[in-house]
């Protein structure tokens, strides 16, 4: 067993307060964080990390980057790819082209919004991140999915089985199937596409679309199941009670983007009836229609719903300024914004009776009052949630941005004076309204490695990830201090993976096994039985093809 | 035709997995009553079938199964060769990877007969190391769907989808499109379980059928309409007819007009392998178009199928961010370095450059193929080297290859992995225990990562 010694570091692990930030050092061996050893032990190898910041591997709870749609996103968009290693000119001659600002702040920019799994990985590492989820796999395109994340190298991976719209579903709902038998539906198609937890996008709305159905609220019925995306919900939140499932169902709500939309979320969260739940990429989903261009914000009235709701998570989905694509589940929503396209061309797909895809290249303009409005929001939601562990830090790469502007968005966070600097470059409609300059909270360090690590790694059930503690597994980042979070942020000085130093320096020293995170729920096998009876109807392919 | 029932076959089937319902000749669906149950492998009485139609007969499945069945029966089929004489498979290492150590300035191109999860990455991961200009057989149809979409996207649905919701579906080609895919009709008629529509299935057959496939579709209970015209006048044919007023559609409705407008969810289905005129990816273009503008209104979707080569743009396309028509290579710092071209990166117009290129051809399947290339091939990665006439590879080549090495034969004697011909599914097929002595040089053969692994002059470096 190989000791390494990590020495004189500013430890940061919030889950346990009493050690959230302490100069102190941290053993690691393959099998992952020990306690001290014993003084006559051998020490293999020892880092001094004097002005260093030591904390467990991020963890990215919703992160498009495996999966049909955006494989095709990737397809799309050869015109949108930047050549990796470009000069410093060169960059600011792409920025001056897309106006972006996370470019120039940004250390490192993605060649594509959607770049392949190998850049992936090594951006994703270059951060300090160690593990990602994929947030909506279609049960058809599970095994894609999955050889996606396999060969995105140095991370762990896992995903979110997207249920809801799948016909089964909704005719058995209607048809009044008993909750059990719903639930075992559930845990029957989690295990057989190796999945860690359930996502919902706009329940029922999706298929919905299938039938011309253009807008479906919480409590309008579905033309041809005639039943409403509150049962669809509430069924579906109760089987993952009922699974025992580490995360909440986690929910993309019903109205996408649209304005006025406040109200189907607070519905939605009414819908599961007090369960837990995870609202995803809530920013997109809390907004108003007043104000000049009848567009404002509800950050105010979800952040308040969420800090009076203890099981109530949600994570962001910030976006920040430049070229990016849109990729969602949420075929309804994705066509009714198809003339943002930017370049104008787009992806949108029905696909094999269980959900769809929608796939819209999108430039968010600072100068843009919607955009800047939602950028305003996004923060907003952030800085009014009290708690860190009820909210998560994503962008919903790449809707929101891509990934690798994780280090401006905690900039943003941590810094009121650089947040104002930017928000002074908005719309004036948005500088005469919005009550972000009134928000003078500033991010922590221990916070933000909540959001970061302890809360999704505590979201996701991953109880060896995101703390430092003796028996956690080994992920840990080192950056060195830095005054200014973008920088400390975007190039860590070492990685370790399991207690394996992977990564030093700007240099990648070797690939790591990783490994899958699935659930592995409980449920009566004869279930199998009741789908073999049903499974011809909708799909072509049989229920053994369909098991990974 | 009778099906053979020589042991070579029965073993070569029973290969096939226990979760076979996915065919791997034509990538699109099949029973394969001997691939769900092989207990009962010679039991005319199918297990329980994913896809319920009557069997019939699949000249495609017959002649893959006829060349899986002389791969496994000559012995002298995987024998490694240099210059047509048997080696042993460590001195045909050797030698690839002295010529590909030697070939100095000249392009490598690696091209070939690409169908599996498992060879693309392969392929990826060795072009990475060496610098490879890449473009697999059937590019050309795969690149008329993938030029056509980049330049302004597309609304589709899968086979699925089309299959539950569509109340009418056009078909645009020719009977070449039956003749590649036998069980397409089959796979777009409604069963009688979907009572969605409480129709059956309408089907307008636009381009050149003949009466054998409009009575095809016919006997599967579908109501048939069928207009000749050239295919190539599809997208102006279906312009103008939506240009039409109301009024004007009713007065001079035919009945595939009016099952048009009546449509509540209607479906084009094409292949791009079937479009065989210039330009293809115009009509493409042309025709997701006007798909996508039609669901402003109402619900229309195309159906593109690809066949069985975008197995490979899929690996590609998720590994480098790009479908895989490119010359790819990794900088010493890491980084990918792509160059995707894929005007420019043809295998057939890069064979022509001087110096002549350094042809690698990789082959995983044992399948006849209809769209290979007629390059001469410096190296052949193949699971067997059958016999000239038997092999069509090997017989639209000008001259055999310099050097041959025997692969295992992906979905028999190796677990593969693949899509199906609409891109969405892919299933697994075939032993889930490697082959014994499955490392490279053994009698039984090597698996084309580990050849590739073994030639490669990168990986030494």
């Amino acid at each position: 067993m190989t000791i390494i010694k990590l020495s004189g570091g500013l430890v940061c692990d919030p889950s346990q307060s009493s050690t959230s930030n302490s100069i102190g050092d941290l053993y690691l061996t393959e099998q992952g964080v020990i306690a001290t050893p014993d003084k006559n032990a051998r020490i293999d190898s020892e880092y001094k990390l004097d002005n260093h910041v030591v904390m467990a591997g991020g963890i990215d709870l919703h992160t498009h980057i495996g999966g049909g749609k955006v494989n095709l996103a990737r397809l799309l968009l050869p015109d949108l790819y930047q050549r990796p290693g470009m000069s410093a000119a060169q960059i600011d001659r792409t920025v001056e082209k897309s106006r972006s600002t996370i470019l120039r702040d940004a250390g490192r920019p993605l060649s594509s919004p959607v770049p392949g799994t190998w850049e992936t990985g090594r951006r994703y590492l270059e951060m300090g991140y160690t593990a990602c989820f994929e947030p909506a796999i279609l049960p058809a395109n599970a095994r894609q999915s999955h050889l996606e994340m396999e060969d995105t190298p140095y991370l762990d991976t896992g995903g979110y089985l997207m249920l809801g719209n799948d016909e089964l579903l909704l005719q058995w709902i209607h048809d009044g199937v008993p909750q059990s038998q719903i639930t075992d539906y559930v845990g029957w198609m989690l295990k057989a596409h190796r999945c860690i937890a359930v996502k919902v996008v706009n329940a029922g709305g999706i298929s919905a679309f299938k039938f011309n159905q253009r807008k479906l609220d919480v409590d309008s019925k579905h033309s041809h199941y005639k039943i409403t995306p509150r049962a669809i919900l509430s069924t579906l939140s109760q089987a993952v009670e009922d699974l025992g499932l580490a995360h909440p169902l986690h929910v993309h709500c019903s109205n996408l983007g649209v304005p006025g939309n406040i109200e189907s979320t607070l519905a939605t969260i009414d819908a599961v009836e007090g369960r837990r739940v995870h609202i995803t990429h809530a920013q997109f989903h809390c907004y108003g229609k007043s104000g000049p261009h009848g567009f404002s914000s509800e950050a105010a009235t979800l952040a308040s719903r969420v800090n009076e709701t203890s099981n109530l998570t949600i994570d962001v989905g910030q976006v920040l300024f430049g070229q990016t694509v849109t990729i969602s589940g949420d075929t309804m929503h994705q066509f009714e914004n198809r003339s943002f396209a930017t370049p104008r061309k787009m992806i949108f797909q029905d696909l094999e009776c269980q959900a769809g895809c929608g796939v819209l290249p999108f430039r968010y303009r600072q100068t843009q009052y919607v955009h800047g409005l939602q950028w305003a929001i996004g923060l907003e939601l952030f800085l009014l949630v009290e708690n860190p562990w009820q909210v998560y830090l994503t962008t919903d790469h790449p809707n929101g941005a891509p990934f690798c502007s994780y280090p401006h968005l905690i900039r943003l966070l941590m810094d009121y004076d650089f947040r104002m600097s930017v928000f002074e470059q908005l719309h004036p409609d948005i500088r005469a309204t919005s009550t972000l300059p009134k928000l003078k909270r500033e991010y922590t360090l221990a916070e933000i490695v909540i959001m970061t690590r302890s809360g999704p790694a505590k979201a996701l059930g991953l109880d060896r990830m995101g703390h430092l503690q003796p028996g956690a597994s080994g992920d840990v980042v080192v950056y060195r201090q830095d005054s200014n979070p973008t920088t400390l942020f975007s190039r860590p000085e070492m990685v370790f993976r399991n207690g394996v130093l992977m990564y030093r320096s700007g240099e990648f020293l070797t690939i790591p096994s990783k490994i899958s995170h699935v659930a592995t729920p409980r449920f009566d096998s004869s279930i199998a039985k009741h789908l073999e009876k049903s499974w011809g109807h909708y799909y072509l392919q049989s229920m053994a093809s369909s098991v990974l | 035709m009778a099906r053979p029932k020589c042991d070579l076959r029965k073993q070569a089937l029973l290969t096939l997995g226990e979760t076979m319902s996915q065919c791997c000749f034509c990538n699109l669906l099949c029973e394969h009553p001997e691939g769900v149950s092989h207990s009962k492998i010679d039991d005319s009485t199918p297990a329980e079938k994913a896809v319920p139609v009557a069997a019939i007969d699949c000249h495609i499945r017959n002649e893959s199964l006829k060349q899986i069945a002389l791969r496994l029966s000559h012995q002298d089929a995987r024998q490694p060769r240099i210059d047509g004489s048997p080696v042993s498979i460590d001195r045909a290492i050797a030698a690839a990877k002295k010529l590909l150590i030697a070939k100095q300035e000249a392009a490598l191109l690696v091209t070939g007969d690409i169908r599996t999860v498992e060879t693309s990455r392969a392929i990826l991961a060795f072009a990475l190391e060496n610098n490879v200009i890449l473009d697999p057989f059937g590019s050309d149809p795969a690149f008329a769907q993938i030029l056509a979409t980049q330049r302004g996207g597309m609304l589709s649905a899968s086979l699925s989808e089309v299959r539950f919701r569509s109340d009418c579906i056009v078909v645009v080609g020719n009977d070449d499109l039956i003749q590649s895919m036998p069980r397409l009709p089959h796979l777009l008629a409604r069963s009688k379980q979907q009572d969605l529509h409480k129709t059956t299935t309408r089907v307008v057959l636009m381009g050149r059928w003949s009466a054998e496939s409009i009575n095809l579709f016919r006997s599967l209970d579908c109501e048939v309409q069928a207009i000749q015209m050239d295919p190539c006048d599809f997208p102006k044919a279906i312009r103008d007819w939506s240009k039409l007023s109301s009024e004007e559609r009713i007065q001079s409705a035919s009945l595939p007009s009016r099952w048009l407008r009546a449509a509540e969810y209607l479906t084009i289905v094409w292949a791009p392998s079937n479009l065989r005129f210039v330009e293809s990816d115009l009509w493409i273009e042309r025709v997701q178009g006007w798909i996508t503008e039609q669901n402003a209104s109402r619900r229309v979707v195309g159906l593109s199928l690809a066949g069985a080569y975008q197995t490979f743009q899929q690996v590609a396309t998720w590994t480098t961010g790009f479908p895989g028509r490119m010359r790819l290579k990794c900088a010493p710092d890491g980084e990918l370095a792509v160059d995707y071209q894929p005007h420019r990166f043809r295998a057939e117009a890069i064979a022509s450059l001087s110096p002549r290129p350094v042809v690698m051809q990789v082959d995983d399947t044992a399948m006849k193929t209809k769209n290979s290339i007629s390059i001469d091939a410096d190296i052949l990665i193949a699971p067997s080297w059958l016999p000239l006439s038997e092999n069509a590879n090997v017989r639209e080549q000008k001259v055999a290859p310099k050097i041959f090495l025997p692969c295992l034969l992906p979905g028999f004697e190796a677990a593969s992995q693949f899509f199906r011909a609409d891109s969405v599914y892919s299933v697994k097929v075939g032993p889930t225990e490697p082959a014994v002595g499955s490392s490279v040089g053994s009698a039984v053969g090597s698996s084309v990562a580990d050849l590739l692994q073994a030639i490669s002059p990168g990986a030494t470096l």
